[in-house]
């Protein structure tokens, strides 16, 4: 373990340890910990929605407020949530998975942590606003946007707070595996969970300042005298649509290619066998960026475009499902005659791989547009869209943190209770999100808070579902605090099919201070 | 003594252009429908792109060179494009060492009123290897 100088080290410690901190490994602990106050948040606000929507009629809340919720809902999970969490990883493991001390610029990764916070309490406090928080949806469409109150400018300029931290996180990303690999760790040496990061900062880079733009536009025709969405003025609101689905297409991607990592480390290790085509699933991974920038159009069929674009942006969004494909055939391959087990972590990965999987085909059915265009708004596309960002990207994140926390913390988890934590998030999960199909199919619409009797059995049978998953997260919780405080002490390799360099070169739990001389990997 | 970089200055500006030209190109793009206010934001933030590859450019000319030469310790260094040269008499140079607690150590060179950092592009244990070779073979 020569890559360690850890010995007489002494750790900073106290509040200001964290205030201070430009260690990523701290820093990365602090995004995980941050996005999972922000995931109990958001999902105390979907069992909100699902309280409402138990029964027919109005019951819990008032209208208004069920459309605040939805809205804060979207954004605290997509921006507070699943982002800073995969953030985290990129923090914990880049560096030791490259062999680099650290991130590139630590001073800019700690202020790109330290802006979250005061972006999330804008997001919650927007809620404290007179009018309340913005009722618009996370896709803060216009001219609706324009009728809000103040909660809606301090969801704007939270937006832009948190844009800036993904981007200063992302130019960190980017410059950190680009210059500080260590010697002999190639760029197609580099395992795939740090090239999925590259492509996701890449990304990250060329769609944020599209949503700051589009944001920035809403502010100044709520408060300057713009037009720029307004039909009245000359504007056009259809175009706040092209700008947002610009970024909010790439955006889907950018939470779904870092979980896309974390499986291809996970399904390898517990198949021991090695990533079944690296290259193919390098390229895929890039061709999937690529496409994600084409087809943003097929978010809004609706609303009236040539034929000709219907067709490019069907098939262009078909296109996607190539790439994805050889991605599924890739992770099925790894496992082909591997010597597989069915720890928390894989477990995580199968749920990840079988459910994103059917994800992955209800967006092709929402592709086709004349499909799309009666399912549009509907309960098919919540359903849809839960399967790809919970299933997908929350159980990667769960399978990452079951995986590496060994590594970060020292201490295992509890098998027996992880794997009762799987099975509860799989089981519930289906419960309320696999019939939301039904009711999606049967024309009920999203983003209502009252709706028609015939949908009142499914929609009971979902919000129990709901209430069954949120608590098997506080569960998740318990597993976690119960590890940190009374765990069992981690062997140095727990997995034995590991074979990334925080496995291989660093001792368990991984030291404050890592790789401070580089590893020569070129044998 | 230098710094270690795995990628090029040429690859590096290669990558920032590439950046620079697909994300200003997707904001001409929205300025040309008449939505310039995403241009500023793109501008801004392939300044802060670019800065952050100046800076990392920088540091790549970054050297220390020590070296004995007769009786006195000749010190050049260079740190982002300036260099500084010192230079002390082995026999009333002092060798001083700061160890801060904090994962930080700092090795200076003083003597009569001047004083200079060496080993800053060097890891802890390097440094200590550095202590021991001053103290056994440069001074008097």
């Amino acid at each position: 373990m020569e890559a360690v100088h850890d010995h007489d080290h002494h750790q900073p410690a106290g509040l200001m340890r964290y205030v201070t901190t430009t260690n990523h490994k701290d820093i990365g602990s602090m995004y995980l910990w941050f996005s999972f106050v922000m995931f109990l948040m958001g999902g105390v606000m979907a069992l909100v929605i699902r309280a409402e929507l138990f029964q027919p009629g109005l019951q819990v809340v008032q209208p208004e407020f069920f459309n605040q919720m939805t809205t804060l809902h979207g954004l605290i999970m997509v921006f507070g949530a699943i982002m800073p969490a995969f953030v985290g990883f990129a923090n914990w493991q880049i560096p030791m998975m490259i062999g680099a001390p650290d991130m590139a610029f630590p001073r800019m990764n700690n202020w790109s942590f330290w802006l979250l916070p005061p972006a999330g309490i804008l997001l919650a406090g927007s809620l404290l606003a007179p009018g309340g928080a913005g009722g618009v949806g996370w896709t803060l469409y216009a001219p609706l946007t324009v009728q809000q109150g103040m909660g809606m400018d301090m969801m704007i300029f939270s937006i832009h707070i948190l844009g800036m931290s993904s981007i200063m996180g992302s130019i960190n990303i980017v410059t950190t595996i680009l210059n500080l690999r260590a010697p002999g760790m190639t760029m197609m040496k580099m395992p795939l969970f740090v090239w999925t990061w590259l492509i996701t900062a890449y990304l990250l880079i060329a769609a944020m300042p599209v949503l700051a733009g589009a944001v920035t536009m809403t502010l100044t025709d709520r408060h300057f005298g713009t037009h720029f969405f307004n039909a009245a003025g000359g504007g056009d609101p259809v175009m706040y649509q092209h700008i947002f689905w610009f970024f909010g297409h790439p955006e889907v991607y950018i939470i779904a290619i870092p979980a896309f990592g974390v499986i291809s480390e996970v399904i390898p290790t517990f198949s021991r066998k090695p990533l079944f085509g690296y290259a193919s699933m390098v390229y895929a991974t890039a061709s999937i960026a690529i496409l994600s920038f084409l087809v943003w159009a097929h978010h809004m069929y609706t609303v009236g475009m040539p034929v000709e674009a219907q067709l490019y942006y069907m098939f262009a969004t078909m296109l996607i499902a190539v790439p994805t494909g050889v991605k599924v055939f890739n992770w099925i391959a790894t496992m082909w005659k591997g010597s597989m087990s069915f720890e928390t972590p894989m477990l995580f990965a199968q749920g990840f791989l079988f459910l994103f999987t059917i994800g992955g085909f209800t967006g092709l059915v929402l592709a086709l547009t004349p499909v799309d265009i009666q399912l549009h708004d509907g309960y098919y596309v919540v359903a849809h869209f839960h399967y790809v960002m919970v299933a997908g990207a929350l159980f990667a994140a769960f399978a990452g943190v079951y995986y590496w926390l060994p590594k970060w913390i020292g201490r295992m988890y509890d098998e027996r209770l992880g794997k009762i934590h799987f099975w509860l998030s799989i089981i519930f999960f289906n419960v309320t999100f696999f019939v939301q199909h039904f009711l999606g199919l049967a024309g009920m619409p999203r983003r209502i808070p009252d709706y028609a009797l015939q949908f009142a059995d499914w929609n009971m049978v979902s919000s129990i579902g709901a209430f069954g998953f949120g608590f098997s997260q506080i569960f998740f919780l318990y597993i976690l605090l119960k590890a940190i405080k009374s765990g069992e002490k981690a062997p140095e390799k727990p997995w034995d099919g590991a074979t990334t360099l925080e496995w291989t070169h660093l001792p368990t739990p991984a030291p404050y201070h890592s790789f401070e001389t580089p590893p020569n990997l070129k044998d | 003594m230098t710094r270690s970089f795995s990628v090029s200055s040429g690859v590096l500006a290669l990558c920032f252009m590439g950046l620079a030209a697909l994300t200003l190109s997707i904001a001409l793009v929205f300025v040309l429908l008449g939505y310039w206010l995403v241009l500023p934001f793109a501008g801004l933030e392939c300044a802060g792109l670019c800065l952050a590859y100046i800076w990392l450019a920088k540091q790549r000319g970054d050297y220390e060179y020590i070296k004995l030469l007769h009786d006195d310790i000749h010190v050049e260094q260079s740190f982002s494009g300036k260099v500084t040269k010192s230079s002390f008499n082995r026999y009333w140079v002092q060798l001083n060492v700061l160890d801060s607690g904090r994962g930080r150590l700092s090795v200076f060179l003083r003597s009569h009123g001047n004083q200079t950092e060496i080993g800053r592009l060097l890891t802890i244990e390097e440094k200590k290897q550095l202590i021991e070779q001053i103290k056994n073979g440069f001074l008097g």
